[in-house]
């Protein structure tokens, strides 16, 4: 327990930096939108020949939701999407590819190999998770911001929900309910340990890697899409909701199981240095 | 501090996360608790009611969600886990069925009228249509099963004639033969069909066309529509409107509509009778049911909405009772109706803060009102944003 936390904050300290610089990016980017956004809808509305009500009838009111599919707002998110993507290739590979070949004395280290592995998914889903809370934060703050800005005529509040409910992709990052969020990060940490069993296959086996694990990566989305599958198949009705759901979650918990056994496999046996 | 970024990070998405989460468990929607409120009458009559709608809140932004109020309140779709959203649109008879019958109903269509149930059998009858809505051969398949046993046994029929679709309607049991209502297309209004089968031989017996065959042909008047009541009885009954050529003084002629009538199948006799609606009774016949040996209406009288009986046998009205429903403002949608065996629920399908749903529940062998109630708020109407709720369903469970 104690090597595999070393290793989860060894693993954090190695990224924090660029983390830091995506947090900072993020609240700048999105603080200064919200400024500049309801600034020029107040001055468009001063502009107007008309009554702040007349305006606000004619343009309709400004909300959180409008501001939301602006750039200020998506960029950072488009952006610190990526890079996590991105930082799931990079965990591993750097540890091939930087200077003197690291993951020599991350394999020697006298810990079993599998704290290895969590810890990097850990490290990555508590980074997920971090950004995701700091745009619930942002979210409220910027309503605040809002609200100072633009006078309550020209303006129409909103509860998070409402935002989720307007904007649709907020309701995946942040669902309305709690089992709805635990069954989407469910899904994100199972398809992180499937991208990381790629990866390993890669290590091992190099060329022929890169084709046994794309056939790995295809094959356990499939499993794990299965119950929808024979839906497709032998129609919508074939199984029952609540069939589909311990399904879908008996075979997800399968396919992570699996994941990061064979990962602990190659780990321990095949990976090549 | 060596650790801190691993103490940091987990603990900002516990507290953030679980701060929001958990408070928006303990706020709630905020959404109007609706609750069945008795005005008169036996409340037992309302214990297994069920309405179903569609509920659009004006709080800020427009909030959409679906809603069913029972005598235990009101339960939103949004608090149903995303996986099961589904039990909203099923019928309360069918999800009894496939909670009884888990592996009978596996795959079914969800159409309560494409099934029997008696004390010791099951049956589904469906129709596979023409892809691309072409004419074509169609075969209805029907699946038998005894309740004892738990034997399955399925057959298919040939449909003599090609149509572009067809619908089952109803399916019943009578005397060993098995009896399927259907609506058949190719062009203009729909034709209604009853097949009968011999379910030990596997053929069809009879092909029975309802109503059009009966019909004296005129050159003026012809058949407007034909459509299927539904409701526990011994007849299946069809309910035609008519519309006829009336010239005009300019020359043109106005097709206009002159009358509804009913067409009455008995299931023991496989007999077709017509029953004449009383003149003074004809116009804007909204809702129709069937109970037994009496058709249910609803029709416009000088005194307000009626609701009339009419014996099937005899053609005689056997009574005659004026239905207290709100018009839902400027909503012409028509009332809701469902019976049972001895009731007929009536319901305004709208409701808002200024228009009260009211229900009604008549005793259809007397046509006495036997239960009176309106949709309440728990909350304070003052305090709720305004909001409309426009009801689709309407089921006794």
């Amino acid at each position: 327990m104690k090597h595999y936390l070393k290793l989860v904050n060894f693993e954090l300290g190695r990224f924090i930096k660029v983390y830091l610089v995506l947090i900072a990016i993020t609240i700048i980017s999105q603080i200064a939108g919200i400024i500049v956004h309801s600034n020029n809808f107040v001055g468009r509305a001063n502009e107007s020949m008309t009554t702040m009500e007349q305006f606000a009838a004619q343009n309709g009111t400004l909300m959180m939701s409008d501001f939301m599919l602006t750039l200020w707002f998506l960029g950072p998110i488009a952006l610190c999407i990526a890079a996590l993507i991105f930082y799931c290739f990079l965990i591993w590979y750097r540890d091939w590819f930087g200077k003197n070949t690291f993951v020599y004395r991350l394999l020697m280290l006298p810990t079993a190999r599998l704290n290895i592995l969590l810890a990097k998914a850990s490290a990555v889903f508590l980074m997920v998770l971090g950004l995701v809370s700091l745009q619930l934060v942002l979210l409220i703050a910027e309503q605040a911001l809002l609200q100072t800005i633009v006078p309550d005529v020209l303006r129409t509040d909103m509860s998070i929900a409402e935002m989720g409910n307007r904007t649709g992709f907020l309701q995946v990052l942040i669902p309305e309910s709690f089992t709805g969020f635990l069954s989407n990060y469910g899904i994100g940490f199972m398809m992180v340990f499937i991208l990381f069993t790629a990866i390993l296959f890669e290590r091992s086996y190099r060329w022929k890697g890169i084709l046994l694990g794309a056939v790995y990566a295809a094959l356990a989305v499939t499993v794990f899409l299965l119950p929808l599958i024979i839906q497709l198949i032998l129609g919508m009705n074939y199984l029952y909701p609540m069939e589909v759901f311990l399904a879908m979650l008996t075979l997800g918990i399968l396919v992570t199981g699996t994941s990061i056994w064979l990962s602990h496999y190659l780990l321990n046996r095949k990976v090549t240095v | 501090m060596r650790y801190w970024k691993l103490i940091l990070i987990p603990a900002m998405v516990f507290v953030i996360m679980g701060t929001y989460y958990i408070q928006s468990a303990i706020a709630g929607s905020g959404k109007p608790e609706f609750i069945l409120q008795e005005n008169g009458g036996d409340s037992e009559l309302a214990e297994d009611l069920l309405l179903r709608g569609h509920f659009v809140a004006q709080r800020n932004v427009a909030h959409m969600d679906n809603l069913q109020i029972t005598a235990e309140g009101t339960l939103y779709s949004e608090e149903l886990p995303s996986y099961n959203q589904r039990a909203f649109y099923t019928d309360p008879y069918i999800a009894n069925l496939q909670n009884e019958h888990r592996n009978f109903m596996r795959g079914k269509v969800e159409d309560a009228n494409q099934y029997y149930e008696s004390s010791s059998m099951l049956v589904h009858a469906t129709t596979d249509n023409p892809a691309n809505f072409t004419i074509g051969k169609i075969e209805l398949s029907i699946e038998v099963m005894q309740k004892d046993s738990g034997e399955t046994s399925g057959l298919t029929i040939d449909i003599p004639e090609n149509y572009v679709y067809m619908y089952v309607e109803d399916v019943r049991v009578t005397n060993g033969e098995l009896k399927v209502a259907t609506q058949n297309h190719i062009e203009g209004p729909s034709e209604y069909h009853v097949y009968t089968i011999d379910i030990g031989q596997e053929k069809l017996v009879e092909d029975t066309l309802i109503g059009m065959e009966t019909e004296e042909q005129s050159e003026t008047e012809n058949i407007d529509s034909l459509t299927m009541l539904h409701g526990p009885s011994d007849y299946l009954v069809f309910q035609q409107t008519k519309r006829m050529e009336v010239p005009q003084e300019n020359g043109e002629i106005h097709i206009e509509p002159s009358g509804t009538e009913f067409i009455t199948y008995n299931l023991k006799t496989g007999e077709q009778a017509k029953l004449e609606v009383p003149d003074s009774l004809q116009g804007n016949i909204q809702d129709t049911s069937v109970i037994g040996s009496n058709v249910y209406f609803l029709a416009e009288a000088e005194s307000g909405t009626e609701l009339v009986a009419l014996e099937i046998d005899t053609g005689e009205i056997a009574f005659q009772t004026p239905v207290e429903l709100p018009v839902a403002g400027e909503e012409m949608r028509s009332h809701m109706m469902r019976v049972t065996e001895d009731h007929i629920y009536l319901a305004t399908p709208y409701h808002n803060k200024a228009n009260q749903a009211a229900i009604l529940a008549i005793d259809a062998a007397t046509g006495e009102l036997v239960y009176e109630g309106t949709i309440a708020t728990e909350q304070n109407q003052e305090e709720l944003p305004d909001y409309t709720v426009e009801f689709y369903q309407m089921a006794i469970q």
